[in-house]
């Protein structure tokens, strides 16, 4: 999955359940004032719209939104690799 | 006298969060019972395939697993409307979601997330209680919510999602005063500690060492929780409504003894 879709899909998400809007990627989400309640609000969201799954105990490593889209990235090829 | 499936008055249960955890746990007792259980879950990170292979090995029937937020009333109506045309009537719901925003310090005290905390973790109680009654002319006869010791016990992170358990069992109590005469029975469990995805999500595996370190008695598996739900709609406990039932064995009431243990212990070593 193309890195750019996933982030035109977290930051929407973003600004629909918490109304920040144009986060920096390198900033830590908290100093915006995203909870982790938002944080599973946001990935439940995303996960939906871009048909990924990521597991929920992986979201306490995400700080960043550009760690969140790592993580969703991880998620996405991990769930596209072989058997 | 063991439950058997012939004499079980339980056909068709519904449980949010019900794929993973507590929740998946109970519908697996309730289904080797022979109950259709519907499992719901908003994050949608389990694996369907595996829950239907885990139900098939025992026996039990497949179960309905629905993506529904607990948070969202359209999604709630909808999946009424989905359980209306399929079953006759919802004899369980057990209340099992929580999701709670976590709390550090505190500069994580704000308004919404608590507001949001409650809303998924204790409201669904009432909500799905009484879309049950709207939707199906009838009330299930066994609802349980899934309470844990946050309410009296200091847990890392845990104010909202502790604040909420105690709206939650505060509303169970006073569902049960305002629906006995409906032949309904509302009931908590209030679990130890049950290592889950939520538990993890919420104390971090540090926290989580260390408690079970301190305490090991506190931990328990998901299946003792699910043993007291079925005991609770078995028909044997029909006389028990309005309550706060602990389901941790006995392991809260030792706490203090835990601890003294423990700096014992510490202080041996040094």
């Amino acid at each position: 999955m193309e890195r750019a879709r996933i982030v035109v899909a977290v930051k929407a998400n973003i600004e629909s359940c918490t109304g920040i809007k144009d986060v920096d990627p390198a900033k830590s989400l908290k100093d915006y004032g995203v909870s982790s309640l938002d944080m599973v609000e946001i990935v439940s969201k995303t996960m939906r719209e871009l048909k990924v799954k990521v597991p929920r105990s992986q979201l306490m490593k995400a700080k960043t939104l550009d760690g969140l889209i790592d993580i969703i990235r991880e998620s996405a090829l991990a769930a596209a690799k072989p058997l | 006298m063991p439950i058997t499936s012939g004499s079980w008055p339980v056909k068709t249960v519904l449980i949010t969060g019900g794929t993973k955890g507590i929740g998946l746990a109970c519908g697996l007792a309730f289904a080797k019972l022979g109950a259709v259980c519907v499992l719901t879950n908003k994050w949608g990170s389990a694996n369907e395939s595996e829950i239907y292979a885990e139900f098939a090995r025992t026996g039990a029937p497949r179960p309905l697993i629905v993506e529904a937020d607990v948070a969202v009333p359209e999604q709630t109506l909808t999946l009424m409307d989905n359980l209306h045309s399929r079953f006759d009537e919802i004899d369980v719901f057990i209340c099992n979601v929580a999701l709670a925003q976590n709390v550090a310090g505190l500069t994580d005290y704000q308004r919404r997330g608590f507001l949001k905390s409650i809303e998924y973790s204790a409201w669904p109680l009432i909500d799905y209680t009484l879309a049950i009654g709207d939707k199906f002319g009838k009330y299930p006869r066994y609802v349980i919510g899934v309470s844990s010791l946050g309410p009296d016990h200091f847990l890392p992170n845990y104010d909202f999602a502790a604040a909420s358990k105690a709206c939650l069992e505060t509303l169970a109590k006073y569902l049960h005063a305002r629906l006995c005469g409906d032949d309904v029975r509302v009931n908590i469990l209030r679990t130890g500690m049950v290592l889950t995805d939520s538990l993890l999500a919420s104390f971090g595996s540090a926290s989580i060492k260390n408690m079970q370190e301190s305490i090991p008695d506190l931990f328990l598996p998901a299946e003792d929780i699910a043993k007291a739900a079925v005991g609770l709609c078995s028909g044997w406990m029909d006389a028990v409504g309005g309550q706060i039932i602990t389901v941790d064995k006995g392991s809260s009431f030792n706490l203090a003894s835990a601890v003294v243990n423990r700096s014992q212990n510490n202080k041996e070593r040094t």
